[in-house]
């Protein structure tokens, strides 16, 4: 990857009437990256993809590609293409048409085009339905086809609205890692929107977890999972426990938090004063079960009552309610799990939780 | 690559977004401004203007609606061609709908070709259509030939042709399948599950179709009524070829010949405008009849929107 | 399940075969007797010649009659379509003050009676001083082709805009991402996506611009259309030669129908 950024957004924002759908969206991306706009909708992540597309003209901001400003201009002068959200294939050309639509708007000759476009078939295993109709292929081709048409153009960046939403789990699966593989393997710059998180964890080199416009998170995938910097980010990336309490100190990176009636440590990447509302999160599967000794030295330690077991095939998940009514829910081998009705006692590493505030 | 940077027609459009809805404007509402939106107004001028002499003055009068509605002729009129309308929209509804229903509902193969079928005779020329009427009920018409040939009668029937029943008999032909297009639709729209479910919550056939499919079709019926009620109101072909000399006079022959032989355009003016807020109201009773019937999420169609353009349009200009 | 043969589904049956008769006899009627032997249309029907088909190819008032409609409603829908495809995209995706009223104004002459629009569109083209045999030989006058063309506009800007309106717009962002600016957009993907909507309207614009009466009657000039020319023949005296014509007009308009609704039944998943 190149250190100067492919593609800036600086300030981007976008309004319709009072509400801001982006809200002065700063973002860079590096050239060959892969990097997802996570969030819920009317996060603005959409709105966002289309204005680096050119669909929507931003309120404010710039947008620039290899440093040239691309702001103003329409869609068809950008060196970008997009794979849309239900393909947008156009149902009166065969699939060998639809893809080299791109090439001929730009007077590519026959020659080269014929070429490019057999290449580019190739590439997502179509070739025997070139002379198709788009109407009469399945979403999982269809969306290969949309896929074909964008990259036979070599677009220098590549944005993808949710491709695999209209597809069944397990093909949503495979074409995630399939996509992940094209595109180290090409080389182009992905910009992909997804609401779902597996999914951007699975495939992102980094993620953009957007919130009500604006950027609630940037990072790798571990980052995200690891070292989440708020309680929204805890929340949407994975599965985790939250507890929510107040900072009863805190000393360098380790933030002491008093939950109820108990004390639980977690790191913090900002100063926390004492005092503040903050939520301790740490996630089920680095939890373990007390078997009655005390907890080693840097674990915390919360006791409860067992509510609940489901099990998992792979694991069990022990719902464990705290005196006060909190619950933490802790990932056990099969097996390990207490009986419902029994006491018990969580514990886990304490680096392993952090505090966080909203 | 040739992905270039001048500026083009587009460009400097797309940042004047009133220059550039005026471009797309300026033909359509140039067009229909000069010739609707004029000719209408001219019309409407035209019924405040003074005939005097056999010529048409610019004095502004209202003297033409004094006599529209002061003379016995002009109201009556126009509440005789109600009533014919009236019963050509009964009569039409009552053979619609059963049709419809069978087509909808108890026609499984070739449903389609059948429902062309019933719409082929809208397309065919409303001329051929009235004119069959003469020839079947003329004096030495068909109708009455067969039934002498059969002993029926022993004189021919007069009261058949140039009456007021040949042109409402003529208008409920022309008109049912109009009238069947909007029910079909809507029926055809019903999803079956519902009448299912109703079977299934003890509902008999009769009970089903009252509670049930009955009501749901009612835009259907609204909309296929208002638009043979109106169109059968302003017909002037039927009246002209079938209705006789006075039995059957409705409001366009009085038009026609205020612009024609009695030659008084200031006063066919006025009719005219009497007639076209008749029908405005009409539709926009219509409208609010239908909101009012609006069954949650279900799309109104509002009568001067579609049911089938197709309907609207097979019925234009006569 | 129930036959077909229980006493409510029967007399259901009954009741729409009976509607369907009473739907196309009078057109059979018409249609027999253009093959009678007489030229007394009455009652028994003798079938078996075909002298009035035959008449009519000889009959040059119905002829030119014929092609003056002809080539009025060719006219017709070349206008009405050049101004009613913008219509139709204008009010798709242009807002403009006025918008519901130029809506309004353009369903006017669908629902109106006629002869309103007829004599509406006399009483202006008299105030203009268009004299109504002004045009030249190809276009049978001007006043009566824009009369037309006024009144099934609107035909073209219904279907059209029907058919935008399930348009889907993310196709024009694809082709405009895949380089193609607006004009291309509209060329290659907009027009040929809505391509059957626009066929069918023309259609539909030149049949009933065949069959139009009211309008044509006040503003033709010197030549007669088809349906006028018929409505002559009907006050003066009929002979089996207007059932002919009436069985040819029947057939066309048949095949017409038969295109459009072909037409429309193309796969239109967009």
């Amino acid at each position: 990857m190149s250190s100067s950024p492919l593609l800036e957004l600086r300030d981007l924002t976008k309004r319709f009437g009072d509400f801001a759908a982006v809200d002065r969206l700063t973002l860079n991306v590096a050239s060959g990256e892969f990097l997802t706009l996570l969030g819920a909708s009317g996060s603005g992540k959409t709105t966002t993809l289309r204005m680096i597309a050119g669909f929507e003209v931003p309120t404010a901001g710039e947008i620039l590609m290899g440093g040239a400003p691309i702001t103003g201009l329409p869609p068809y002068k950008r060196d970008i293409n997009t794979v849309f959200q239900h393909y947008a294939l156009f149902p009166h050309m065969s699939v060998r048409q639809n893809v080299e639509y791109g090439l001929r708007m730009r007077g590519v000759p026959t020659g080269e085009r014929a070429s490019r476009v057999n290449d580019a078939l190739e590439m997502v295993q179509l070739t025997q339905l070139g002379a198709r109709s788009p109407r009469q292929l399945s979403g999982g081709q269809q969306q290969r086809v949309a896929l074909a048409r964008a990259l036979v153009n070599r677009p220098r960046v590549l944005l993808l609205d949710e491709p695999l939403g209209a597809l069944d789990l397990k093909l949503r699966k495979e074409m995630q890692l399939e996509l992940k593989h094209l595109q180290t393997g090409l080389g182009i710059t992905f910009v992909y929107v997804t609401h779902d998180q597996e999914e951007a964890l699975t495939m992102s080199d980094r993620i953009v977890l957007m919130r009500q416009g604006g950027v609630a998170q940037i990072g790798t995938p571990r980052d995200l999972y690891d070292r989440p910097i708020s309680r929204y980010v805890a929340d949407f990336i994975g599965e985790t426990n939250l507890l929510p309490g107040t900072v009863a100190e805190s000393r360098g990176s380790m933030v002491t938090l008093k939950v109820g009636d108990a004390l639980v440590r977690g790191l913090s990447d900002s100063a926390l004063a004492p005092g503040t509302e903050a939520w301790l999160t740490v996630r089920p599967e680095v939890i373990d079960l007390l078997d009655g000794s005390p907890p080693p030295a840097g674990w915390n330690a919360v006791s409860g009552t067992v509510v609940d077991t489901v099990y998992a095939g792979s694991t069990v998940r022990a719902h464990v309610e705290m005196p006060g009514g909190r619950r933490l829910v802790a990932n056990l081998a099969p097996g390990a799990a207490p009986p419902i009705g029994a006491e018990a006692t969580l514990s886990w590493q304490m680096e392993r939780g952090r505090c966080v505030a909203e | 690559m040739s992905l270039s940077n001048s500026p083009t027609l587009f460009d400097r459009l797309r940042s004047r977004p009133v220059l550039r809805t005026a471009l797309a404007a300026a033909l359509p509402v140039g067009f229909v401004t000069a010739l609707l939106f004029v000719p209408y107004a001219l019309l409407l001028v035209h019924s405040f203007w003074r005939l005097r002499n056999g010529t048409i003055t610019h004095e502004l009068t209202l003297e033409n609606y004094g006599r529209l509605f002061g003379t016995d002729l002009y109201p009556n009129t126009i509440l005789f061609s109600a009533g014919i309308a009236l019963r050509v929209t009964l009569l039409s509804l009552l053979l619609a709908y059963p049709l419809a229903y069978l087509l909808a509902f108890k026609v499984k193969r070739h449903k389609h070709l059948m429902y062309m079928a019933v719409i082929i005779p809208l397309w065919v020329s409303y001329l051929v259509r009235a004119y069959a009427w003469k020839i079947i009920l003329g004096q030495e018409g068909i109708l009455n030939g067969l039934l002498a040939s059969m002993g029926l009668i022993h004189e021919p029937l007069t009261f058949l042709l140039y009456s007021r029943w040949a042109v409402i008999l003529a208008l409920t032909h022309i008109y049912t399948p109009f009238t069947l297009m909007p029910i079909y639709a809507v029926l055809e729209a019903i999803p079956p599950g519902l009448k299912e479910a109703s079977q299934d919550l003890y509902a008999g056939r009769w009970q089903t179709f009252l509670r049930i499919i009955l009501p749901l079709s009612l835009p259907g019926v609204l909309a296929g009524s208002t638009f043979a009620f109106v169109l059968s109101m302003g017909d002037f072909l039927a009246p002209q070829l079938l209705g006789g000399n006075d039995s059957a006079l409705m409001v366009s022959n009085l038009v026609w010949s205020l612009f024609g032989v009695a030659y008084n355009w200031p006063l066919g003016a006025a009719v005219s405008v009497v007639v076209l807020l008749l029908t405005l109201f009409l539709l926009w009773l219509a409208n609010r009849v239908e909101t009012a019937m609006n069954y949650g999420g279900q799309r109104g169609s509002g009568a001067a929107g579609p049911p089938p353009p197709v309907a609207a349009a097979a019925k234009v200009v006569r | 399940m129930r036959t077909a043969r229980d006493p409510l589904t029967f007399t259901l049956w009954l009741t729409g075969a009976a509607v369907f008769a009473f739907i196309y006899l009078p057109l059979l009627v018409v249609i027999l007797y253009a093959f009678h032997r007489s030229p007394i249309i009455a009652w028994p029907l003798e079938l078996g010649t075909l002298k009035w088909f035959a008449a009519l190819a000889h009959d040059r008032a119905m002829i030119e009659a014929a092609l003056a409609s002809l080539k009025l409603a060719l006219v017709t829908v070349v206008i009405s379509l050049i101004v009613g495809v913008p219509g139709a995209l204008l009010l798709d995706r242009f807002e403009f003050p006025g918008k519901t009223a130029f809506r309004r104004l353009v369903l006017l002459p669908l629902i109106l009676p006629g002869i309103i629009t007829g004599v509406a569109l006399l009483t202006f083209f008299s105030f203009v001083g268009l004299s109504l045999s002004s045009g030249f030989p190809l276009v049978p006058g001007w006043p009566v082709v824009l009369g037309h063309s006024a009144a099934l506009t609107s035909v073209v800007i219904t279907q059209v805009f029907a058919r935008l309106q399930r348009f889907d717009r993310a196709l024009e962002e694809a082709s405009q991402d895949l380089y193609a600016n607006e004009w291309k957009t509209f060329w290659y993907v907009t027009l040929p996506t809505i391509r059957t909507a626009v066929l069918g309207a023309g259609l539909l614009v030149f049949t009933l611009s065949l069959d139009e009466i009211a309008v044509t009657f006040f503003l033709i000039g010197r030549q007669n259309t088809l349906p006028l020319h018929i409505w002559g023949l009907l006050r003066r005296g009929i002979t089996p030669e207007v059932n002919a014509a009436a069985t040819i007009i029947f057939l066309v308009s048949v095949g017409v129908i038969v295109i459009w609704a072909r037409l429309m039944r193309e796969h239109e998943t967009v």
